[in-house]
């Protein structure tokens, strides 16, 4: 498809409702229910939120979890798009695109994307792409988290040490966080307490990496024109680009993969970097939102760092980042909370977590397959 | 690779950390254990892979040769792990994994020797092959610093 003719889907689909589980009741509760259980929850909810019935779904997205089983339970029929997706993270930029197509072709009208994770769950999250782990288990070598530590260390020595920058990363999640009453971790974070906390990967400490825990996020996306009121969240852009890797990091920490997604997702949205008002970073790890937010050209390669550490991306900065908490603080739900969290920003409907002037909002990974999407009211 | 079929920990280590290559990786485990590596090659286009594949060259679909490598490489990057992640892992913690970048051009994984110090290694320092003993029979691809290795009669 040429680049026209794909820009043509700029503005087609919107996003016309959203939920995500209160992960903190469920942390707190020990959640044993099933991925399936957690995701028709959320979908339930997702669907109050859009004003929209059961009944007019006709295209389900599952992520993590089986569509059919979901389909099964909430008693879906006549679906014209199932697609189940091993995890979040890289396919949500194609989620996005499979369904703008779908509204745009008047194969679908009411497209659900889901995504649930329990500890009951098998699927892995391991994130290690290719074959070649085997050959990384003789060394111990503890998947992603090892790669994105050997990154960093290496990012260190080429730009100066950013070990302060990834703290501020950890500890504006947590500020916001603190904030956010479904948030799994909301005790306040200090410089102090960061580097009181040990060293699992080393370079990387404890806050810096995601959690692992349970729950589910919804959306629903719907044909822009076919949604009612003022809540709608215009899907503007999204691309996706993988540049594969042998081990699970890369000398040029994504930038290539990262600056092919943005150029189209943001040419497809018609907007630049400087007019995203908040940026939500999948942040697997804290180094992976240094290097989205150069290979994303918010900020020059090597510039991250003293971006970061100035406060840029705190919520009164100039690019509040990560408004729910992220990964680290917030829920690890593989990309899907964070989308949820721009939605509500743009919506105004944030709550305590509402920053000014939101009004563009972009979503982003930094990995062998990075992409995003751009989203406005 | 040669295993000793009647004991059983060193199978337990070659089953649960090793990858199961059969024969086909033959020529890396035998020269691992003289402490050379051993990587392939196609000859028609000269490229070098490692780690090693089944397959044939992606660009011209030929057979893959092997081919002892130099041994010498730029250090990428390194991590420590601090604690022991995989129970029945041989090597204690904190131990220290690191990425080079060898001759052939090739990116590869290695365990750190003993005789080099974490605290010694700078990125871009030049690192020498130096296979690590999981056990016996089980050696895994490792590097040492350049200068710091010793030959294999002194140990
Ligand atoms: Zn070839």
């Amino acid at each position: 498809m040429s680049a026209e003719s794909r820009n043509r889907l700029s503005g087609v689909a919107s996003i016309a409702g959203v939920a995500t589980s209160n992960f903190n009741e469920l942390k707190e509760l020990g959640n044993k229910r099933s991925p399936t259980e957690l995701a028709t929850h959320a979908i339930k909810m997702a669907l109050e939120d859009a004003d929209t019935e059961a009944g007019e779904i006709d295209g389900l997205i599952a992520m993590s979890v089986s569509a059919e089983s979901v389909a099964l339970r909430m008693g879906l029929s006549d679906l014209r798009l199932t697609m189940d997706y091993p995890y979040g993270g890289r396919y949500i930029a194609p989620a996005l695109e499979l369904s703008a197509q779908y509204l745009h072709s008047n194969s679908a009208n009411t497209i659900v994307v889901v995504l649930a994770l329990s500890k009951l769950a098998t699927y892995s999250d391991s994130g290690a792409p290719g074959g070649h782990s085997a050959f990384e288990m003789m060394h111990a070598m503890g998947g992603p988290a090892s790669h994105s530590a050997m990154m960093v260390r290496r990012y260190s020595y080429e730009y100066g040490d950013c070990s302060t920058a990834l703290s501020s990363v950890a500890i504006s999640n947590r500020a916001n966080a603190t904030l956010n009453p479904v948030a799994v971790f909301r005790k306040p974070l200090t410089e102090n307490g960061y580097f009181a906390s040990k060293l699992i990967a080393e370079p990387l400490r404890l806050f810096d990496y995601c959690m692992v825990n349970d729950g589910a996020v919804a959306i629903v996306i719907r044909r822009t024109s076919d949604v009612s009121g003022n809540r709608g969240v215009v899907v503007g852009g999204f691309a996706s680009s993988t540049y594969p890797t042998v081990h699970y990091s890369a000398e040029d920490f994504y930038f290539q993969q990262c600056r092919s997604a943005a150029t189209s997702m943001f040419a497809m949205a018609g907007v630049t970097a400087k007019d995203v008002d908040i940026a939500e970073v999948y942040d697997n790890y804290t180094p992976s939102v240094l290097f989205a937010l150069e290979g994303f050209g918010f900020v020059g390669r090597g510039e991250a760092a003293d971006f970061v550490r100035d406060g840029q991306i705190r919520r009164d900065g100039s690019l509040p980042l990560n408004t729910g908490g992220g990964h680290t603080s917030e829920s690890y739900m593989q990309g899907m909370n964070l989308l949820a969290n721009a939605v509500r920003q743009l919506r105004n409907e944030a709550g305590a977590l509402q920053v000014s002037q939101a009004n563009v909002a972009a979503f982003m990974y930094a990995a062998p397959t990075a992409g995003g999407c751009v989203l406005w009211r | 690779m040669a295993l000793n079929e009647t004991d059983t920990a060193e199978l337990d280590i070659s089953k649960q950390f090793l990858p199961q290559t059969e024969s086909w990786a033959e020529p890396l485990w035998s020269g691992l254990h003289r402490g050379e590596l051993h990587i392939q090659k196609c000859e028609p286009c000269g490229s070098f892979v490692y780690p090693p594949v089944e397959e044939t060259c992606p660009q011209c679909t030929a057979a893959y040769s092997w081919h002892r490598a130099s041994g010498t490489g730029r250090l990428w990057s390194w991590v420590t792990f601090h604690r022991s992640y995989y129970p029945g892992y041989p090597l204690a913690s904190p131990y220290t994994v690191l990425m080079v970048e060898i001759e052939e051009g090739v990116r590869m994984l290695g365990s750190l020797d003993a005789d080099t110090s974490v605290e010694e290694l700078q990125c871009d320092m030049t690192m020498k092959f130096k296979p690590v003993r999981l056990s016996d029979d089980v050696h895994i691809p490792g590097f040492v610093l350049l200068g710091k290795e010793r030959s294999r009669l002194e140990t």
